[in-house]
């Protein structure tokens, strides 16, 4: 009996000590972990039986479409995945991770980095992160890691990443306690303005994609086809992108010869860059708005989804008052009306401005106002006893209170 | 392999659950695979420097024994002793040794006579090196009997634990333990776990921690003098300390584990209340290596006092030498056995003062008063050791003695070198805990019994807390490039 014992307490010591370390560091992970992903992709995971179309590619993808109002508008259960400064193999092994969530009809991707031939890591090791750290370790996750990563601490890292998360113990805040979802279908918005200058760069001729972007392309295709997903490529609008590596690429005949479908937006005159982007390689929220509505009329003629309303739409509803939500709040956080009109064209605001007929504007400013003249949801008034150039009121279209207000005294 | 990667973290527990499954007779040839394959994770071919160092030392030791009371045994051990060292005098001190001729005819006015190569220094070497020295010392005086067994005496060159940074052991403590025959003791192996665990805690903790200060202000010493240089080289003693300590308090409970009792490296050396008992708490295992193969045969103290201060000065500038090739190290050596023999000569006028203004000596203010002392002259040795070169040591001390900053003490500068607040109030706390374990440490309490005497459950707790936070608050990961202990270069 005693020798039982001795036996016994051992293993219950060992099994109590593994079993309470294993609580111990799943919460501290948790606890420690970069927020960013599930505030990114939480979403994703949890509505992931319902999305008709999944966006991917790299923060060209992520900063053109809104899938929140996608669907208020058109109907369309979709997400954006794309991820910032994401080469076209990290799109191939996102989209492979992503497939194993979710059942998409149509996946569109974008074709930005199509021209770069660079390891992931040699553009970022860090950015992958937020998606790859949402991901359960699986096969295709760790074929992944090894497909992407040569080095051995780069693997690890993503494969426990707790190894770099864990210093992070010393910038904990509310928001590792208490994180909620971003609220915006994995997009990103932009509330900033660029005021681009005319591309001055002779185009040279056309030349031929790198060959490992043309390879993942393949792969996707092939994964596409496997799982009947329509795949469509893009290269979706931003001011300066005659200047870009990527310009060069005839994609026409690239993509046909995969048997792609492309679209190119870049030349398109959907956005109007002296006033719809946010810096020279992306597009504001005002632009985001235009070639949101041009997907969601394109996805709706593809005759794929269904559009009609279902069963969760009251869920969705109450996603899209935490969009409306998220926006105000973007916007009470801009501190200069120019930032504040790259949201004129929203849907579910009513700015109303007023204005001096002499007043001191910069040329976005006035390029902006002018675009909004198309906009239902703005009214412009003209008042030269007005204190400021300009004033910006903005109100929820379903209220008479107005939640900002901002001058403009050059 | 180092300690903290997480290679070893995987070998480790490998290596003991195969060493207890094996019969008895045969756990040392696997102790001996671990070893050589632990060893040759750095270069394989430093394999056969290893094997080369144990096959000298065992020759030496079987001829010795051969030899009996003939004259030419002092010739075998000397031929033993050049081999037995000629590869670390190749490998560590040729380019101090060009480079000093080279410097010798440079100044009276001739060129540089040779090219200095750049060798790379093999891992451990100054440790293996010294432990089968001793070996043929301990064999020459007749204190042990040579090893027959070749493959169980290679272990006891190579027992990974020890093996790149000691502790030196000697032979009649570890070759006798090497039957292996020790069945698994489940107190033994916990306790084991737990000196492994606080090692840990010293040398990912707090070591590395410290390190990226340290590193900080020593690398821009120009721009960082005054209190942050003084901050920097108090923390450094911290640094070293904590390094290699925790090296060895890892060593010695890995062996504890595998049922092999290694002996103490550091005992609360930064409670000692002069810079002799310093010496005796510091790297004991190469201090008494020291004492009994250099100090001794050189007369020790038997010769006169002024033959014994030489010896002392003598003993820890060769022993300065032993840590690096470069003449900061033999200025740090010699610097301490310089303390030593002014305590000694002091010694008789403080106790005759003391007697006169009736000092109670015994006193905690007066310990605390030495103690501090004492940690200011160890501490001012320490800039030579950090510092890369003679002269930057210099210009270092230069630097202290010229500029005053102590605001940065109130400021906030000191969070711009490297460590944020928060990471240095963790550092502080962590210091404060380890002075508070090393003071019950003197005073014979170790807290690890305390905490084997409480129930299960908490032993449990203890242990999956120790090791989550030694996860969290660690460096490692990421970036953090497991940085090879301190003493490896040695």
């Amino acid at each position: 009996m005693k020798g039982k014992k001795k036996l016994i307490n051992p293993i219950i010591e060992v099994l109590l000590t593994i079993a309470l370390l294993a609580v111990m560091v799943i919460g501290l992970s948790r606890l420690v972990e970069n927020k960013s992903g599930y505030k990114k992709y939480n979403e994703f995971y949890k509505y992931n039986d319902e999305y008709e179309v999944l966006f991917f590619g790299s923060s060209h993808m992520m900063n053109a479409v809104l899938p929140m109002e996608l669907w208020k508008k058109y109907g369309i259960k979709s997400y954006n995945i794309g991820n910032g400064a994401e080469t076209i193999p990290v799109t191939y092994h996102v989209i492979r991770n992503a497939l194993d969530y979710s059942e998409p009809k149509i996946i569109v991707m974008d074709l930005f980095y199509a021209y770069s031939d660079r390891l992931p890591t040699e553009i970022s090791k860090e950015l992958p992160h937020p998606f790859f750290d949402m991901v359960p370790l699986s096969k295709n996750k760790k074929e992944a890691i090894y497909d992407l990563f040569d080095d051995e601490q780069d693997r690890w890292s993503y494969l426990f990443d707790f190894s770099i998360y864990h210093s992070r113990w010393n910038e904990l805040t509310k928001e590792d306690f208490y994180y909620a979802d971003d609220g915006l279908g994995g997009a990103s918005i932009l509330l900033t303005s660029y005021a681009p200058k005319a591309a001055d760069q002779d185009l040279q001729e056309p030349h031929d994609m790198a060959s490992k972007p043309k390879a993942y392309l393949k792969k996707i295709k092939e994964l596409c086809d496997e799982r009947g997903i329509r795949l469509i490529c893009v290269m979706n609008p931003y001011a300066l992108w005659q200047e870009s590596m990527t310009c060069n690429i005839n994609f026409e005949k690239e993509m046909s010869e995969l048997g792609i479908e492309f679209i190119d937006l870049r030349d398109s005159g959907i956005v109007d860059i002296y006033a719809d982007s946010a810096d020279n390689m992306h597009i504001n929220l005002c632009g985001e708005r235009k070639v949101n509505d041009f997907y969601g009329e394109y996805l709706t003629e593809t005759g794929l989804l269904s559009t009609s309303p279902s069963v969760t739409e009251d869920k969705w509803n109450e996603r899209y008052a935490v969009y409306i939500q998220r926006k105000a709040d973007a916007l009470s956080a801009c501190e200069d009306c120019e930032s504040l009109l790259t949201d004129l064209n929203d849907p579910d605001f009513v700015f109303d401005i007023t204005l001096r007929s002499e007043a001191k504007l910069t040329d976005t400013m006035k390029r902006m106002l002018d675009n909004a003249e198309a906009f239902e949801n703005v009214s412009v008034i003209t008042d030269d006893d007005a204190d400021e150039d300009i004033t910006i009121r903005i109100r929820d279209k379903d209220s008479d209170r107005y939640f900002i207000e901002r001058s403009y005294e050059p | 392999m180092v300690f903290n990667s997480l290679a070893f973290i995987m070998f480790f527990p490998i290596v003991v659950l195969v060493y207890y499954v094996l019969p008895c007779r045969i756990r040392y040839i696997w102790l001996l695979m671990a070893s050589y394959f632990f060893y040759m994770q750095w270069n394989a071919i430093y394999g056969l420097l290893l094997l080369y160092s144990t096959a000298t030392a065992y020759a030496g030791g079987r001829m010795l024994d051969r030899l009996g009371a003939s004259k030419s045994r002092k010739l075998c051990l000397g031929i033993c002793m050049v081999l037995s060292f000629a590869p670390l005098i190749y490998f560590k001190y040729t380019g101090f040794i060009l480079t000093n001729i080279n410097n010798a005819f440079i100044s009276a006015g001739y060129f540089g006579l040779f090219n200095v190569p750049d060798i790379l220094l093999p891992i451990g070497i100054s440790f293996f090196t010294f432990q089968a020295a001793g070996y043929v010392i301990d064999v020459y005086r007749g204190t042990v009997e040579s090893e027959r067994n070749f493959l169980r005496f290679a272990l006891f060159v190579s027992f990974f634990p020890q093996l790149v940074a000691g502790p030196i052991e000697r032979t009649k403590n570890l070759l006798s333990q090497l039957d292996c025959n020790v069945r698994f003791d489940f107190i033994k192996a916990r306790d084991g776990l737990w000196l492994m665990l606080w090692g840990y805690v010293m040398k990912v903790v707090i070591a590395d921690r410290i390190a990226i200060f340290v590193d900080f202000v020593y690398d821009d010493y120009t721009s960082y003098g005054g209190a942050y240089m003084i901050i920097a080289s108090m923390l450094f003693a911290m640094q070293i300390y904590c390094d290699f300590a925790g090296y060895s308090t890892i060593a010695i409970g890995a062996s504890q584990i595998l049922g092999i009792r290694l002996m103490d490296n550091f005992s609360s050396p930064y409670l000692s209340e002069s810079v002799t008992e310093f010496w005796r708490r510091w790297h004991i295992s190469l201090t008494s290596w020291f004492k009994d193969y250099l100090y001794i045969p050189l007369g020790g103290n038997r010769k006169g006092k002024i033959r014994e201060y030489i010896n002392k000065i003598l003993v820890f500038t060769i022993s300065g030498l032993w840590h690096g090739a470069e003449w900061s190290f033999a200025v740090w050596g010699g610097v301490n056995g310089l303390w030593l023999v002014l305590e000694d000569l002091l010694k008789p006028i403080g106790n005759r003062m003391a007697g006169i203004v009736r000092f109670n000596g015994s006193a905690v203010s007066n310990k605390i008063v030495r103690g501090i002392f004492a940690f200011i002259l160890v501490d001012f040795t320490w800039i030579f050791f950090r510092a890369k070169t003679m002269s930057d040591a210099v210009a270092i001390i230069n630097n202290i003695a010229h500029t005053s900053n102590w605001n940065i003490l109130f400021d906030g500068s000191l969070y711009e070198c490297g460590l944020d607040a928060k990471n240095f109030h963790l550092l502080m706390l962590m210091i404060a805990v380890l002075l508070f374990a090393d003071l019950l440490s003197k005073k014979g309490i170790a807290i690890r019994k305390v905490f084997a005497g409480q129930n299960l459950w908490f032993r449990s707790l203890i242990t999956a807390f120790a090791i989550a936070f030694i996860l969290l608050f660690g460096i490692w990961g990421g970036t953090y490039n497991a940085e090879a202990f301190i003493y490896f270069r040695f």
